[in-house]
């Protein structure tokens, strides 16, 4: 819309009617001398792309040169191309409103605080971070000044609204039984500033199904919960049970490993005997080819002895019919694939194991048949030390220690296990194994035991990989801002979550605290 | 006056009271430099605590005014003084059975201390940890339940009581039974309104009074009461828990567990917005050893402010016992005293030291495999 009351203005980005039927999308300076007929107006600067010279010329802008066609082509080809190939990112960075979080204060890696930062996310990306951000025209501006922004935790292991959902084999994954329409346990997780778990399944004793990876952002058909992947590891739990039950157990996971290697070895027989088949076939074919030529250069020559030659044909036939043996096809069976997956360490497999009993069964059983795997629990693992510092390709997967003073109450459990991990160079990581609204709380008793000065190296340390962890950077589309600075602060609670450009959860204020 | 005012005043006063009777004491043994846990949950950083051979304390002054020449326990950076922790109406020192109640449904005679067993290990093993009082009550399955009974945590020969017992009500359905009146809710809601109202309950001791459901703590909060008993209470009472606000009421909560009942803990974060006093159960022994913390510390990421979770933990539960010269670090009480290595609502914070009666006690049972094999 041009405003006629004014002498001078600017429209920048206006779709602007030139009068000679041509438009165009440019930013024009206008000096109105008749205010009651546009075409009139002294057009004193005009920058624009693809107008027809003859419309420039109407509108004074002689001074203007054509853009070479082949350019013009060029540009909009790519322009087309990046709209088709990616119109989601486009849409996103191009159309989507920015959202800046204002005045917030960022601890990095090194114990630093980098003080009255601005974040900017387009699309739900962080793409501009630090103090020198500046907020872009026309962003959505979010109050949280004074607040302070780290990535979001990543809770390893976590059974979140898997309540009542059991299952119990290879080919079930933690995904199918998640309840994505639970807010209310969904958003006490986020409250805690989990924004990303690995889904464990829950079940009987023995291989249990499949980990899976999500995002708790909300979806955009209802509900919360963006699987990442269906196919983390496969989870076995040697630890449930009565101790001869466990036993059953050790041996009946074994005893499914040991089928699936089997299973692998007759796969292999069948494909060389499928081979072998083709061959034969091929050889079968080049042979009555061969002989059907043959044939029809004797036919003429042998019209005397056609009697006897057809009884020979008759034979040959027959013998041709029969030809090679097709081999037998397996049948399907998706379980013992999923474990082929893991003997091929395709797929990690990730043992449930707490007392030193069970620890060493999951020893043999990772010896035996070399499997890259990941000992959930884990809580005597300082006396199976030795034992697990013999293996390569093993990592821990430790959950909240706590101390009984009953007698006999649970796993032995040694509050110097980190260091002695740290010292035979066994990896370990931090879980919640529950609902994963602990796991914070679990990381900072963990980081007593490490006397670290800070939790939050280790919190976002978490699942992350790479030189920066799990801190905030460019491209992470989860932040959680906390009250105070959880490096420093024990007491420091989330204040909101923001995940994908959207807040999921916001801390209610003092009154409606703990509303229904 | 302000609680902060309170506080300084009151550091004066023990100040002045170190300079009169303590100067020179050469028994004495003073803490510091280190962060205290004030009666009202704040901590203050940069105070000497000094204990005397009597086994109390004697003032608490800032650092700098402690008298080098005494024995200094030297406290470490970032360490904070705290009393020592109360489990409330847990078994720590009892067996479960032991605390079985009889059915009488008024029974003035029942006395806690009488299953309280002071040899049990479970107590020396507690103070290790920190928690330096028991309290034991019977189950509630009568209307009166008896006395509770407060105990310091130590394994020894005789029992060392630290509080006298307070009487035990309940209103809950743990009192109704087939074979003796009341049989139904109205019925036990009628006898409690006629114990209030005409009976003997009208002027004596409000006590404790059980109410573990949410129709429990609203019908408790419908009776005519004179003075408001401790309400223990572990349930849903987000909605009843409102009517608390301006009453000066002191709530007894808790256990919380990790995954547990989310609505249990906004109860009480709620009921601690209407300016009622809360104390946190640990469920001892069955629950882990640091369960107490574990409570304050989910009750504090749902909201509870940090004072007050100090409260619930330190000076609240000797409040609800009545409890005199213990959950407080002040001239004149028990230097039962723990130290933490950073503030105990801190889950990372470890016990470094515990000071029982005065006794610095041994701290490293627990630091060998060798130890925790035993323990099993």
């Amino acid at each position: 819309m041009i405003h006629r009351g004014r002498q001078r203005f600017r429209l920048a980005g206006a779709r602007v009617n030139l009068g000679s039927g041509d438009d165009c999308t440019a930013g024009v300076f206008f000096e109105p001398k008749d205010r009651r007929k546009l075409p009139k107006m002294k057009c004193n600067r005009l920058f624009s792309r693809g107008v027809s010279k003859r419309s420039a010329i109407q509108c004074g802008g002689s001074h203007l040169q054509r853009l070479p066609r082949w350019l013009t082509l060029l540009l909009v080809s790519l322009t087309m191309l990046l709209v088709w190939g990616h119109p989601g990112t486009v849409e996103a960075q191009f159309f989507e409103r920015a959202l800046v979080l204002e005045g917030v204060h960022i601890p990095g890696p090194d114990g630093g605080v980098l003080e009255d930062s601005n974040i900017i996310l387009r699309g739900g990306r962080i793409v501009e971070l630090g103090p020198d951000s500046d907020a872009p025209m026309m962003s959505k501006k979010l109050k949280v000044k004074g607040l302070f922004a780290t990535a979001g935790l990543t809770d390893l292991s976590s059974t979140l609204t898997l309540d009542e959902v059991r299952s119990s084999s290879a080919i079930h994954s933690a995904w199918d039984g998640f309840d994505r329409y639970d807010s209310q346990q969904i958003l006490r997780t986020l409250a805690s500033g989990v924004t990303k778990i690995h889904l464990i399944p829950m079940g009987p004793s023995g291989i249990v199904g499949r980990v899976s990876s999500l995002s708790l952002g909300s979806r955009e058909e209802g509900g919360y919960g963006i699987l990442h992947s269906e196919d983390v590891a496969l989870c076995i739990d040697l630890s449930s049970g009565t101790p001869l039950e466990r036993i059953r157990t050790y041996e009946k996971v074994r005893g499914a490993l040991k089928s699936a290697q089997k299973m692998r070895e007759s796969l292999d027989d069948y494909t060389s005997d499928l081979e072998e088949y083709i061959e034969d076939l091929a050889e079968a074919a080049k042979k009555k080819a061969q002989e059907k030529a043959e044939e029809k250069d004797k036919e003429k020559d042998d019209k005397d002895d056609k009697d006897d030659k057809a009884e020979d044909g008759d034979e040959k036939d027959e013998k041709d019919e029969e030809g090679p043996k097709k081999p037998d096809r397996l049948e399907r069976d998706p379980a013992a694939e999923i474990l082929l997956q893991v003997l091929d360490h395709e797929l990690p497999v990730m043992i449930t194991a707490r007392r030193s009993a069970d620890l060493q069964n999951a020893i043999d059983l990772i010896e035996e048949f070399q499997l890259s795997a990941i000992l959930r629990g884990a809580d005597e693992a300082h006396l199976v030390l030795e034992a697990l510092a013999k293996l390569e390709k093993v990592s821990l997967l430790l959950e909240v220690p706590r101390s009984s003073l009953t007698r006999g109450a649970g796993p032995r459990r040694d509050p110097h296990l980190i260091a002695q991990l740290d010292e035979e160079g066994i990896s370990w990581a931090v879980g919640s194994g529950g609902e994963s609204t602990s796991l914070w709380r679990s990381i900072q008793q963990l980081s007593g035991q490490l006397s670290t000065a800070s939790p939050l190296p280790l919190a976002l340390a978490q699942g992350a990989q790479g030189p920066f962890g799990g801190w905030l950077r460019r491209g992470a589309t989860e932040v959680v801002l906390w009250e105070g600075n959880p490096a420093e602060d024990p007491l420091a609670r989330p204040n909101r979550v923001i995940i994908n450009g959207t807040v999921v959860w916001q801390r209610p204020s003092g009154t409606r605290e703990g509303s229904f | 006056m302000k609680s902060g005012n309170r506080w300084w005043l009151w550091i004066l006063t023990g100040w002045i009271g170190w300079c009169t009777t303590v100067e020179g004491s050469e028994n004495s043994v003073v803490i510091r430099p280190v962060a205290v846990v004030a009666p009202d949950g704040s901590i203050c950083e940069q105070m000497a605590v000094v204990i005397h051979s009597d086994g109390t304390i004697a003032a608490v002054i800032p650092a700098d005014q402690a008298d080098p020449a005494l024995t200094t326990v030297h406290a470490a950076a970032g360490s904070v003084l705290t009393p020592g922790l109360h489990d409330l109406f847990g078994a720590l020192g009892c067996g479960q059975d032991a605390l079985l109640a009889g059915t009488v449904l008024f029974d003035s005679q029942l006395d806690a201390a009488a299953a309280f067993d002071p040899t049990t290990g479970a107590l020396e093993r507690a103070a290790r940890h920190g928690i330096l009082y028991t309290t034991v009550a019977a189950v509630p399955s009568g209307i009166r339940n008896g006395s509770s009974a407060t105990f310091l945590c130590k394994s020894d020969a005789t029992a060392h009581p630290v509080a006298a017992g307070r009487p035990m009500y309940a209103l809950a359905d743990s009192v109704l039974q087939s074979s003796r009146e009341p049989t139904s809710r109205s019925a036990m809601v009628s006898l409690w309104k006629d114990f209030i109202v005409e009976g003997a309950g009208q002027n004596r001791d409000p006590g404790v009074l059980f109410c573990p459901d949410a129709i429990d703590f609203r019908q408790s909060l419908s009776l005519r009461w004179k003075s408001l008993p401790v309400l223990v209470h572990q349930g849903d009472a987000r909605s009843p828990v409102e009517r608390l606000a301006g009453k000066g009421a002191l709530m007894v909560v808790g256990p919380f567990l990790e995954d547990g009942n989310p609505a249990a803990v906004a109860t009480a974060v709620r009921a601690a917005r209407t300016g009622t006093e809360l104390a946190f159960r640990g469920g001892l022994p069955a629950a882990p050893a640091n369960h107490l913390r574990g409570s304050a510390a989910i009750a504090v990421a749902a909201g509870l402010d940090g004072d007050a979770a100090r409260r619930a933990l330190f000076s609240n539960p000797a409040r609800v016992v009545v409890g005199h010269g213990i959950g407080v670090i002040e001239p004149g009480a028990r230097a039962d005293l723990v130290l933490f290595s950073a503030d105990p609502l801190d889950p990372a914070a470890r016990v470094l030291q515990v000071w029982r009666g005065g006794q610095q006690l041994g701290m490293n049972t627990f630091d060998s495999i060798r130890d925790l094999g035993g323990i099993r």
